[in-house]
């Protein structure tokens, strides 16, 4: 029965693409690609085999493989996946078999390249697989790690580009973080912030899993056991949960903890943006859930509207510094962490549906952030610049991107059509009962976002044509068009057919808040399931 | 309020809305896979243009009128998990809307013959998608679905005003345009969510199903609490009084008519969307709130009556003057609508159909003075009656009709909406009558300095006469001008039942939700709309 | 009390590798001057194979659960004392390896620094076996021996001649304060031999405590821990590579197998006093050690400091004090063995062809040889107890120990120090990956280092990924120790 293998292959794929590539040498460029896009595929197809083969009406943690790995620790390899793992784990195989694509270009030491990002992915997977505590913090330190060489390495420096200025040549800088010995704007220096930032949040989760380990009692790291047996008293709890929330709420990121996000992200290259902002930081909302939603559900009840109250921070600020950024990955970036802030609105209103939608949003948000990176990642190739005012008028030139951008603009402003506006609108549904204010907030944020994007848009495409995009071309071939096809086709698919999606990720919504709120869901899978 | 429900396969026979809705999407994906050829493209998009025209006029044909029914509905199960739904329908308040749509593109076709000069085959995409995303708008009775064309509808006309706008501020106005109309609705947006919650909560309390939905019928049979109707109310207000616009949030309108291409001032000028907004669904939903605010609404609209024609009194550019004159219009249609009487409403939805003739004819004839004399400004006008009889003509049966000449279409619209407003408040009549006043005063000022006395130092003669394109384009207007102002029944008629219903809706209020049977509804389709209970 | 050193030969087949690996010592010499046409490199495969065989038999004797005691006590052969001759002998054992091509640079007595290697293996084996302090003593200043010589052994170097200089005296100083602990112990108690201390009831005199805190602090100089790592890093620097390899892990894990003798099985009744001294000592060398290595341009000095944070992770697990403590302590050494062994050995293939331990001098490394910088990251990336590497597991091993005993302010000190840790481990990979070589030649690594390094790079990942049968195997040693708790707390495993 090999369906019970489906996650052991879903994971495992990356890291033996990896493993292969260290045997293969750089002269030989293009069957390293191939081999990369060969065990990124394998992975790719499998995930999706997995959303339709997990049956939603049965939910629960599904294609459970259960291992004893160390019993001196009590640890077990236990990898499955609920309704929530599902959306993610396809998110991830998707931004890797497309991040592929997206970095065909890449001529340095591409086998490295390619090894760190199939790692970056697989350790991305993990996390999501893995059911039990020790691993997902083993996959995710492990998830950050591999940042450091992509950025370092294949990053670009942002020189000037950071300095954001407002019209009235106003200093936005953001905050400058800590001085190493590299200059600041330098790609070495967003590394090594993003590294540092990151590890320091998963230490501090890291304790936190500790203490449950010591205080549960039950000498064991495995999630379900302790969702089902733990219980905490009440100060110990609030400890635990809070350094669980803020551990993992650092790579969300959180305001005020999202620093080091969008310096990473304008240091990245493509393909590890997407990555980056497509998966990477959904890491932190799903550990949360993982953590703090199934391991002390009261906890979290009492103590949640912490976010609701810090999302408002994640929400403006993100979207006021992208409304001035002058560097586009430095937009993207901001943007996205301004709409992990939905995300979070979704958590803390602890509410079926805006939970339900949250999810939602964390897929539908890797695949129009992707998007976004992939063609910023293609304009600053073609023209060698990132900087808004001294670009314009692509279009002429690459009108495919230009068309591709357009799209991926509605996506993450979450127009109808594609699954950010599904996902928008239940967040909004569900939140309204509990944070009426940080909703209203939030739809206007949407307004925030369209004014970036289309703003950003107009910079890059419109207008009149910039010597530095005389010599752009359009993306060439399959190679070049396939990943941008496959993110929006997805992206479209799903917003217009939800279905599968919703049902999966309801049901592993349901019992996780079902646990938090003891308030049932009133329509066990709702929609027409009642109805004959 | 129950209203019952015709189903399109019963009373047609082939889903016709659907047909109407997506034939558009598909003319543009089509052009999409031509190849650079000018001439096909332009004829294929003007074929499809009238073909929709032709399926909407028999839409309008196998209407039953004098009926409140909703008919040529089509469902569907889209989002089950929240009670999204594919819903379509028509009844008297959204029928014209379609045909007229659907007439004033083909005249847009025709207009734009070789008007897009350059990128021309997005060109004519983008007008189809937008002629697909308004009939869309008009035709779903999906909440979720009516704001899913809504919104879509900003994506053709934000890039027919930023690449194709004749003015230097055509990327500000575009903006502009999108950020309002933008943020308007994503306040609907809450808006529509809140009406759903109310819906949740009353299904919960009976214990019925479905436990979500956005389905207008299905809504209306939930009275929404008072104190919550206000809320809900300026939230869709919002989204509407942006679109429309109201009074004090009109001044992305002038922006983008006087920036954007001519055509996009056909549609903005010419389809009402806003206003039917409020009629489609504040009105019926929050009977109550809209009776609370009516105060509010009316004064606005007054002061958008006044305000706009004293503006349009100084104006020199022609299109600022269209600009203005229909913020003015809409001041009459809100004055009409909140009204809350059979008159009113029905004057000002008639007056919504006449302004697409009347006020988008106006801009179509702006458009054929800018072609000839390369500017919209007075200056470069005067005696242009010499020669340009024609068109002054037309310009002037055209400018008559919108300040509502008996006899005209305009007359009747103004006609009934005084007599609402009358019935509702003396004091409102009147100073609606003054806005009539102001209107001939300001249009007639300008025609008789444009068109009338010395011609102008700055008018390069000779001027071509209407080319028969252009005449085509005048006269369908001018038929369809007098054709209501004369023998306005066969238009009334399919109004009227659905005024009727919404009228005694608002008399009774939204009141205790009587306990739908499928006896009360009998063509009533089982999916969502059906209130089947369930064992708690 | 008399010594009657009656011996049967089955005692005497305890000490069988110990006297095997004095034979075969004798035996290298003897070859070395009776066939000069020998070079050193055939001695040095010839040590090798030596002891090889004395692995052989010390697994053996693992596997057979051989054990007993000699001399009324003073020599213990048991699982604990086997762990750590098979640990300080396969130590030996990749030294050597390390050290072939490394010789060449010495001018004279290239062969008897084999033997010398050798013979501090076999002080180091004594001293695993060590059981009172006599014996502790003994061996432990016939180790020291060896490394007086080994340190400054580049001859015509002046700071390996200083580095030589001051480690003797240091260590003379630590000798005198373990043998004046060892009196004051003895004085106050007259006894020697642990066993027999643990025993005896003993109450806690000012003496006494001084004593002990005496030996300890001896010990702690030993494996190099804060205040008393002051020679540790002019040591380091100035000596050989190899010895330097050699002398950041096999006395450390010698001086270990005596630490956990002495408190675990001696003193447990002193628990709560001793621990204080455990927890300070590892706050101090965690905090000490990483700040200080941050400002580090010298690879070997700054695995030296690393190494003094590293010796105060594994005192987090001996101030968890239980038996699971104890196994931590044994895995830890294990990665701990591996990755800084393998570190080394980049550091010595890195130094032979460029004659350089500037970290700046790494730079580029990837572009000359992928191999050795890809091996140097997964080393230093385990050393900062990053997963999927074999420092995360024993970092982790050693937190769980700690959480239990609710040593929550030494895990967070830990945690934090994973943090700093990890800035200057990740300068080093800067400067090797993401900075562009001066000269782009490329680096020859000659074939025993590439060995050593395979090996190291093998026990770091199969550690991280598949650690159950090491930790098995360190717990499997501590069985001395199973009056301190159970080895694991898992109740509720589905197994």
């Amino acid at each position: 029965m090999t369906e019970s293998y489906l996650l052991s292959i879903i994971l495992f794929a990356p890291f033996a693409g990896a493993v292969v590539l260290l045997f293969i040498s750089n002269r030989r460029p293009l069957l390293v690609r191939q081999v990369a896009v060969l065990f990124a595929g394998i992975s790719f197809v499998a995930s999706f085999i997995l959303l339709f083969a997990f049956d939603w009406q049965k939910g629960g943690y599904q294609f459970q493989q259960n291992y004893l790995w160390s019993e001196q620790l009590g640890i077990q390899f236990h990898l499955g996946v609920d309704g929530i793992g599902v959306p993610m784990v396809l998110a991830s195989s998707i931004l890797l078999f497309t991040g592929i694509f997206i970095s065909w270009h890449i001529k340095d030491r591409t086998k490295e390249f390619y090894a760190f990002l199939l790692v970056l992915a697989g350790a991305t997977i993990g996390v999501y697989v893995s059911l039990d505590l020790v691993f997902l913090y083993f996959f995710y330190e492990m998830s950050v790690i591999p940042m450091y060489p992509l950025l370092g390495i294949w990053g670009s420096h942002t020189k000037g580009y950071l300095e954001m200025t407002s019209a009235e040549g106003k200093d936005l800088r953001d905050s400058p973080g800590f001085i190493f010995n590299f200059a600041r704007n330098s790609k070495e220096y967003a590394a090594m912030k993003l590294t540092l930032f990151l590890s320091a949040g998963a230490v501090l989760a890291l304790m936190g899993i500790l203490l449950i380990y010591k205080f549960s009692g039950l000498q064991t790291f495995d999630i379900p056991v302790l969702a089902e047996k733990a219980h905490f008293d009440g100060t110990v709890a609030t400890i635990i949960w809070l350094l669980c929330f803020f551990g993992f709420a650092t790579i969300a990121p959180l305001w005020p903890l999202h620093s080091w996000s969008p310096v990473g992200h304008a240091a990245a290259p493509a393909a590890t943006s997407m990555l980056h902002a497509g998966v990477l930081m959904k890491l932190g909302h799903f550990s949360i859930i993982r953590t703090d939603f199934q391991i002390l559900p009261e906890t979290t009840n009492t103590l949640m509207p912490i976010a609701a109250i810090l999302c408002i921070g994640s929400i403006l600020y993100g979207g006021y510094v992208a409304y001035y950024a002058r560097d586009t990955k430095y937009v993207i970036g901001y943007s996205s962490s301004s709409h992990m802030g939905y995300v979070f609105l979704g958590m803390a209103a602890l509410d079926y549906i805006s939970l339900t939608g949250a999810v939602l949003y964390m897929f539908a948000h890797a695949l129009a952030t992707g998007m976004l990176f992939a063609m910023a990642g293609w304009v600053y190739d073609q023209t060698h610049s990132r900087d808004i005012p001294s670009l314009g008028g692509l279009a002429a030139k690459m009108p495919f991107v230009a068309g591709a951008f357009l799209i991926a603009c509605m996506a993450s402003i979450g127009m109808p059509g594609t699954v950010n506006f599904v996902a928008e609108v239940m967040i909004v549904l569900g939140s309204w009962g509990r944070y009426p204010v940080q909703t209203i907030i939030a739809v206007l944020g949407i307004v925030l976002t369209m004014a970036y994007l289309f703003r950003m848009m107009r910079g890059l495409f419109y207008g009149p044509l910039s010597e530095l995009g005389h010599h752009a071309h359009d993306t060439r071939g399959w190679v070049d068009r396939l990943p941008l096809a496959i993110m929006m086709g997805t992206s479209i698919v799903f917003g217009i057919f939800p279905g599968q999606l919703l049902h999966v990720i309801r049901s592993g919504v349901d019992p996780i808040l079902a646990r938090i709120i003891h308030v049932a869901p009133i329509a066990t899978q709702v929609g027409g399931s009642v109805l004959p | 309020m129950i209203v019952n429900e015709v189903l399109a396969s019963q009373q047609i026979g082939f889903p016709i809305l659907t047909v109407l809705t997506f034939l558009p999407f598909w003319g543009a994906l089509l052009i999409w896979l031509f190849q650079t050829d000018e001439d096909l493209i332009r004829k294929t998009a003007v074929g499809i243009a009238v073909v929709e025209l032709f399926v909407s006029v028999l839409l309008l044909w196998d209407f039953a009128p004098q009926s409140a029914d909703v008919q040529f509905a089509e469902r569907a199960p889209w989002i089950p998990a929240i009670g999204i739904g594919y819903h379509l329908g028509v009844d008297g308040i959204n029928v014209l809307f379609i045909p007229l749509t659907a007439f004033l593109t083909v005249l847009i076709m025709v207009y734009s013959w070789e008007a897009g000069k350059f990128l021309f085959k997005p060109y004519f995409m983008a007008l189809l998608a937008l002629e697909g995303t308004i009939v869309g708008v008009f035709a779903s009775l999906d909440l979720i679905l009516f704001f899913v064309f809504w919104e879509l509808m900003l994506i053709p006309t934000y890039f027919l005003l930023k690449l194709w706008g004749p003015g230097p501020e055509r990327q500000y106005a575009a903006l502009k345009y999108v950020l309002y109309t933008l943020s308007g609705s994503v306040l609907m947006l809450v808006g529509i969510v809140l009406l759903n919650l109310n819906f949740h909560a009353d299904a919960v309390m009976h214990g019925t199903e479905p436990l979500y939905s956005f389905d207008l019928l299905d809504l209306l049979t939930v009275p929404v609490p008072p104190a919550q109707q206000s809320l809900i109310f300026f939230l869709l207000f919002f989204g509407f009084a942006f679109k429309a616009p109201v009074f004090p949030f009109h001044t992305w309108l002038p922006t983008a008519l006087v920036q954007g291409p001519f055509v996009v001032s056909v549609v903005l000028a010419g389809v009402k969307l806003g206003t039917y907004g409020f009629m489609r669904f504040s009105l019926p939903l929050l009977p109550e709130a809209s009776r609370e605010w009516l105060w509010l609404m009316v004064a606005l609209g007054l002061i958008a009556i006044i305000y706009g024609a004293l503006i349009a009194l100084v104006q020199t550019d022609f299109r600022r003057l269209l600009a203005f004159s229909s913020i003015s219009h809409l001041g009459f249609i809100m004055l009409g609508l909140f009204a809350l009487n059979y008159q009113g409403l029905q004057g000002s939805l008639l007056q919504m159909i006449n302004l697409g003739f009347s006020t988008a004819g106006l801009f179509f004839m702006a458009g054929f003075l800018y072609n000839r004399t390369g500017s919209g400004e007075l200056a470069a006008y005067g005696g242009l009656a010499h020669h340009v009889p024609l068109l002054s003509t037309f310009i002037l049966i055209l400018g008559l009709a919108s300040i509502g000449l008996p006899g005209t279409n305009g007359f009747i619209g103004e006609f009934l909406i005084l007599l609402g407003a009358f019935r509702q408040h003396w004091l409102l009549a009147a100073i609606g009558v003054l806005g009539v006043i102001l209107g001939a005063a300001y249009f007639l000022w300008y025609y008789e300095r444009a068109f009338f006395g010395p011609v102008g130092s700055r008018v390069v003669t000779p001027l071509l006469d209407l080319r028969p394109r252009e005449w085509g384009i005048a006269v369908a207007l001018s038929i369809m001008i007098f054709w209501i102002g004369l023998y306005p029944a066969p238009f009334l008629n399919r109004i009227n039942g659905s005024v009727q219903a919404l009228t005694e809706r608002l008399e009774r209020g939204s009141g205790v939700r009587p306990a739908p049977t499928a006896a009360e509804r009998p063509n009533a389709v089982v999916h969502g709309a059906q209130r089947v209970s369930h064992a708690p | 009390m008399t010594f009657d050193l009656s011996l049967t030969p089955a005692d005497l087949l305890l000490m069988l590798p110990e006297i095997w690996v004095t034979i075969w010592i004798c035996v290298v010499l003897c070859v070395n001057f009776l066939f000069p046409r020998l070079t050193t490199r055939d001695i040095a495969w010839l040590s090798v194979g030596g002891m090889g065989v004395a692995l052989g038999f010390l697994i053996w004797y693992d596997a057979a659960g051989t054990g007993g005691v000699l001399f009324k006590g003073m020599f213990v052969l048991d699982r604990l004392a086997l762990f750590f001759k098979i640990f300080v002998v396969s130590a030996g054992i990749l030294v050597i390896l390390s050290s072939i091509d490394f010789v060449g640079r010495f001018k004279f007595f290239k062969a008897e620094y084999y033997f010398l290697v050798m013979m501090t293996v076999l002080a180091m084996m004594f001293m695993a076996s060590a059981n009172d302090l006599l014996s502790v003593f003994v061996t432990l200043e016939f180790a020291s021996f060896g490394f007086y010589v080994l340190v400054p052994y580049l001859r015509e170097d002046l700071r390996s001649s200083e580095a030589g200089l001051k480690f003797f005296i240091l260590g003379v100083f630590a000798a005198a304060m373990l043998v004046f602990g060892i009196s004051l112990v003895y004085g106050e108690t007259g006894q020697l031999i642990f066993s027999e201390m643990a025993e005896a009831p003993i109450d806690l005199t000012p003496g006494l405590a001084v004593g002990w805190t005496l030996i300890i602090a001896a010990l702690g100089f030993k494996i190099g821990a804060a205040p008393l790592h002051s020679w540790i890093p002019d040591t380091y620097h100035g000596a050989p590579t190899p010895v330097t390899a050699f002398l950041s892990i096999a006395p450390k894990g010698a001086a270990f197998a005596i630490l956990l003798r002495m408190l675990f099985s001696t003193l447990p009744g002193f628990k709560p006093e001793w621990v204080w001294l455990m927890i300070g000592t590892a706050i101090l060398s965690m905090l000490y050690g990483n700040i200080v290595a941050i400002a580090q341009r010298n690879i070997k000095r700054l695995l030296a400091y690393s190494g003094i944070a590293q010796i105060g992770t594994i005192l987090i697990g001996m101030a968890a004090g239980t038996r699971q403590g104890a196994d931590s302590v044994l895995f830890y050494l294990l990665t701990y063995l591996f990755a800084n062994l393998g570190a080394f050995a980049v550091v010595i293939a890195f130094s032979q062809s460029t004659n350089s331990d500037e970290i700046e001098d790494y730079s580029g490394l990837n572009r000359r040889s992928p191999f050795l910088a890809f091996s140097m990251l997964v080393f230093l990336l385990s050393l900062a107890g990053v997963p999927p590497l074999a420092g995360f597991i024993g970092k982790l091993y050693v937190f769980v120990a700690a959480i239990h005993e609710g040593l929550y302010t030494l895990i967070t000190v830990g945690l934090i120090s994973i943090i700093i840790s990890m800035y200057y481990y990740l300068i080093v990979v800067k400067n090797m990956y993401i900075n562009e070589p001066a000269d782009p030649a490329p680096i020859f690594v000659p074939g025993p280092l590439k060995a050593v390094i395979f090996i190291s790079l093998a026990g770091t990942v199969i550690l991280g990924v598949w650690p159950q049968p090491f930790m098995a195997f360190a717990v499997g040693a501590t069985g001395i120790f199973s009056h301190l708790g159970p080895t694991s707390l898992v109740s509720v495993l589905p197994f």
